[in-house]
């Protein structure tokens, strides 16, 4: 057979037709896109009402640290020998730390998906 | 820009996107698995999946490159699903042409194209489809299908071998059968010998 070129080829090929999409079908799409894309816009709330919910966790641990450091942190201090007053303040400073980190982290989070510009976010998302 | 506006949520925008690229998306699902009941269910699915993607789209791309690849992932997705593309008889698969009243001799030509088409292995059909039936060059053929340039200009060559073949062992199997001269140069086109 001889090579064929590509107009050869085009002229071929479109010998297959695709007829459509029908009405009641585009109609249809064009409902259901409609609908999606309201839902789309009602979801953000609730997607930054998430974001609170993890603050509001953080800020609930913070406070569970203060109460360990005032009251039983400062009760074994009373109690226990005056040796182990380092490993009681280490403790306390880890908590401390690690709150922190949690703090740095939610809030990077935060500011690198919600709110740096939608078309930063990757390229083609299918 | 239409993305920009279904981004912003602005309905007006979906009657728009939905109008222009409508025949193209439909046509290329369609060719892609070569059944109408699941290319319809295909194609809702695909606009469904421009309004949840509409915000991931950075907008570098065409906007119809874009949609022919949310299309193909989906078409990929049903083939894997499938194991192969669904071999439809000529009367159950939907008008193949849109003109009323066809010439059947056009009717055969057309439905010796679709199945060479249909034959092809998956990868040289998308290859193949995007670039004679929706006229896109290889570098936009690549970014569609996600894969280098060569690979795109490679999956070209073997599909035009293997229609080549395919083509030959045709004409072999007409000439066999004794079909007329005039009806097998008209369901064979301009294919060369």
């Amino acid at each position: 057979m001889e090579k064929w070129s590509d107009d050869e080829l085009r002229a071929l090929f479109h010998a297959y037709e695709v007829c459509g999409p029908d009405d009641p079908l585009v109609e249809r799409t064009k409902r259901l896109m409609k609908e999606e894309l309201a839902r789309q816009t009602v979801a953000v709330p609730v997607r930054l009402h998430g974001w609170m919910v993890v603050l509001l966790g953080i800020a609930l641990l913070m406070a569970l640290n203060l109460f360990y450091a005032m009251t039983v942190g400062t009760f074994l201090r009373l109690a226990l020998p005056p040796e182990w007053t380092q490993i009681l303040t280490s403790s306390m400073f880890i908590c401390a730390a690690a709150e922190i980190c949690l703090v740095a982290g939610t809030l990077m989070i935060i500011v690198f998906t919600q709110l740096r510009p939608a078309y930063e976010r990757g390229r083609l998302s299918t | 820009m239409l993305v920009e506006r279904l981004r912003q949520g602005d309905a007006g925008a979906i009657e728009e996107i939905v109008e222009k690229y409508k025949r193209q998306v439909f046509a290329f699902i369609v060719r892609m698995v070569n059944e109408r009941e699941t290319a319809e269910d295909l194609f809702q699915e695909t606009w469904l999946r421009v309004i949840r993607s509409a915000r991931g789209f950075r907008g570098d791309a065409k906007i119809s490159t874009w949609l022919f690849q949310i299309a193909l992932n989906l078409c990929r997705d049903h083939i894997r699903k499938v194991g192969k593309t669904v071999m439809v008889p000529l009367d159950e698969a939907g008008p193949l042409t849109c003109e009323p009243g066809v010439d059947p001799i056009k009717m055969l030509q057309a439905n010796e194209v679709r199945n060479m088409v249909n034959e092809l292995p998956v990868k040289m059909r998308e290859v193949v489809v995007l670039r004679f039936y929706h006229d896109m060059d290889d570098r936009e053929i690549a970014e569609t299908v996600g894969c280098p340039y060569g690979t795109v200009k490679t999956r070209y060559h073997r599909a035009i071998k293997l229609l080549s073949k395919k083509w030959d062992i045709r004409t072999r199997e007409m000439r066999r059968e004794k079909v007329p001269r005039h009806v097998q140069s008209a369901c064979l086109g301009s294919g060369k010998e």
